[in-house]
């Protein structure tokens, strides 16, 4: 990894903790440890691609139960109302979209120019996935609330999904 | 007076963020509706009369750049305001909206505070 996309991952630590509070009132933590593959639930992987001055690619890893929590929250309902179940994955989708947007603009510090941001794709992954996602060395490890794993990866050299 | 308001977005999560966003605000309103792109957004201005058109950018079938250029090239719907509301900045993307008419460039996440300001400043009803 070169240093200036480690320190263009390093800025969208901030960038993810922040927008996380301000989309969900969730609090993410970065872990220096690695973290654990999750035993319950699906796992899902969502990648996000982008075309600017310095195009590239982010991608998130994280439970069910952080997608579920997440539309719980942004929406203002209790996490087992269905409207937080029926929500999870697009909540995952827009909260990528949304650090994507401010990852742009904050870590990358472009602000001019036009930029192209692609649908975001989810998908459920095994745990083999998961681990290999964790394994990789710019993936930056966070706990979110203090019990949901989430993974984050920035890609600046590629347009491909990132796991 | 309440306003009617067009919420354009094809992330249900998102619209129902921003219609429950502009309950909490509260700036008046009257009636919501919603689309999940320009194309059925247009079909939303057909059926009903709207105060506010509130889009996203990024969108399948119709764009909201699509949305605006067809608004502002109809008699009836040029008038009236779009808010295009988008997790991404660009200043450029932001001057090229503004030159196709929309009248302000809100970015996601938002508090209800940003939407009470932002619709009393232009229509200036207040809450």
């Amino acid at each position: 990894m070169s240093s200036e996309t480690k320190g263009v991952s390093e800025a969208s630590v901030e960038t993810l903790v922040r927008v996380l509070e301000q989309f969900a009132f969730m609090f993410a933590d970065r872990e220096t440890a690695r973290t654990p593959t999750p035993e319950d639930g699906a796992l899902l992987v969502a990648s996000i691609q982008f075309q600017s001055d310095a195009p590239g690619c982010l991608t998130l890893g994280a439970t069910m139960g952080f997608a579920v929590a997440l539309a719980g929250n942004a929406l203002g309902v209790d996490l087992d109302d269905e409207e937080a179940s029926n929500d999870a994955t697009d909540a995952f989708k827009e909260f990528l979209n949304l650090l994507c947007g401010h990852f742009i603009s904050d870590a990358q510090r472009l602000t001019q120019g036009l930029i192209d941001i692609s649908p975001p794709v989810v998908a459920t992954v095994t745990c083999a996935d998961w681990q290999a996602f964790a394994a990789k060395d710019d993936t930056i490890s966070f706990m979110v609330d203090g019990e949901f794993p989430l993974l984050m990866r920035y890609d600046g050299a590629s347009s491909k999904q990132g796991w | 007076m309440a306003l009617n308001i067009l919420v354009v977005d094809d992330s249900k999560l998102s619209r129902s963020v921003i219609l429950k966003t502009l309950r909490l605000s509260g700036a008046p309103i009257a009636e919501t509706y919603e689309a999940t792109n320009g194309e059925e957004a247009l079909q939303q201005l057909r059926a009903h009369w709207v105060d506010f058109v509130m889009t996203d950018i990024h969108m399948p079938v119709m764009n909201g750049h699509e949305l605006v250029k067809r608004m502002r090239a109809d008699e009836e719907w040029k008038g009236i305001p779009v808010i295009v509301i988008t997790s991404e900045f660009s200043a450029d993307r932001e001057a090229e909206l503004k030159s196709e008419g929309i009248i302000a460039y809100l970015r996601k996440p938002f508090t209800p505070e940003h939407f009470r300001t932002l619709i009393c400043d232009l229509t200036g009803v207040s809450s």
